[in-house]
């Protein structure tokens, strides 16, 4: 499991695009982070993206190992769209960005010879109250599997 | 007789056309209706599991904070008697949402819909909706992780995930069930004894 989520970072970095969207800084502080969002992030950032594992079945056949894996990506960002209400990057732009990054895209990941993003529901744009913020998911499916050695 | 000369038997049949021409029934409609019949079968047996299974799954353990369980009516004085304070133990992110008080468990329901039009004839629907909403309307926060919360508590998602063969096979099961009683008598028409083949002595 834990070098799908590489993976994905990997293919998260790897998009100028997307990291445009995040506001990439650094690897310490890159927009997108992996179970919560640091103390202090959502204090400091306008808008970051936060991925949670939702389930992971494992699988086996004669010749490889599955990994069926849901996966949460939770977009935030205090604006709603590119027209309107100040700068910044819109939850619209992140989508978009996000979308682009992941679509159907094959993961490269050592060992795994195949790991295919397929995306799923999507809930919002809808404003979060308690956050005080935009709220936007979509839930990506991944099928990886890794051929016994 | 003098009609039945002219080739017509009783009723009015035409006797010389039956002989010649083998009858063919079409029995589409009614082999569709059955096929319809078991995969609402299926469907709602794979539906009444999934609800089932959630509703199990939230007696997973707990690893989150412990809290005063909340009871209907002013929470008694601590240790009086039969009204000593209750606690339960939160869930943390990632891990299905504790049951304080039941009513998100209790308001987990399923109804499956027939004849939609568009490509989902039949469609069922598992998790808290129409009146349930009320009881327990914090149940969508805590699938999706909105507000305050630090992650998604998801207990609908995994569920399908994880079941997901499960349904299938149940679903292939309710047919099949549905289809060997109904379809026997729907392809009863196509039997040798049951077709229209008329033999009709020379006159």
């Amino acid at each position: 499991m834990k070098e799908v989520i590489d993976g994905i970072v990997t293919a998260l970095t790897a998009n100028a695009a997307f990291k445009t969207a995040v506001s990439y800084v650094d690897a310490d502080d890159p927009g997108f982070y992996f179970g919560r969002a640091p103390d202090g992030v959502i204090a400091n950032r306008s808008e970051y993206v936060v991925i949670h594992l939702i389930a992971n079945m494992h699988g086996e056949t004669f010749a490889d190992y599955l990994e069926d894996m849901l996966i949460q990506f939770t977009m935030r960002s205090n604006r709603s769209s590119t027209t309107g209400d100040g700068g910044g990057v819109s939850i619209e732009d992140l989508r978009i960005a996000l979308w682009n990054a992941l679509d159907e895209v094959t993961l490269t990941i050592d060992g795994y010879s195949q790991a295919l993003m397929l995306r799923q529901n999507t809930v919002g744009p809808e404003w979060d109250d308690d956050a005080n913020l935009w709220f936007l998911s979509t839930d990506y499916r991944i099928i990886a599997t890794k051929t016994h050695s | 007789m003098a009609r039945a000369k002219r080739g017509f038997g009783f009723g009015g049949r035409k006797l010389s056309k039956a002989k010649t021409t083998p009858g063919l029934h079409w029995y589409g409609h009614k082999v569709s209706t059955a096929f319809q019949n078991g995969m609402f079968v299926g469907i709602d047996g794979a539906a009444r599991y999934l609800r089932d299974y959630i509703k199990r799954s939230f007696s997973t353990p707990k690893t989150g904070k412990w809290y005063v369980k909340p009871i209907s009516g002013k929470q008694p004085k601590p240790g009086k008697g039969k009204g000593k304070r209750q606690y339960y133990q939160a869930s943390k992110a990632g891990e299905t949402p504790a049951v304080p008080t039941g009513d998100l468990r209790g308001s987990i329901r399923k109804k499956v819909f027939k004849g939609i039009p568009g490509p989902y004839n039949i469609t069922a629907w598992i998790g808290i909706f129409g009146d349930a909403t009320a009881t327990a309307p914090y149940g969508r926060t805590l699938e999706l992780g909105r507000g305050r919360l630090k992650g998604p508590h998801p207990f609908l998602r995994p569920a399908l995930v994880i079941n997901l063969a499960v349904l299938k096979k149940i679903i292939v099961q309710g047919m099949k069930g549905r289809q060997i009683a109904t379809m026997a008598g729907t392809l009863g028409g196509f039997e040798e004894s049951k077709t229209t083949y008329v033999k009709v002595k020379a006159p």
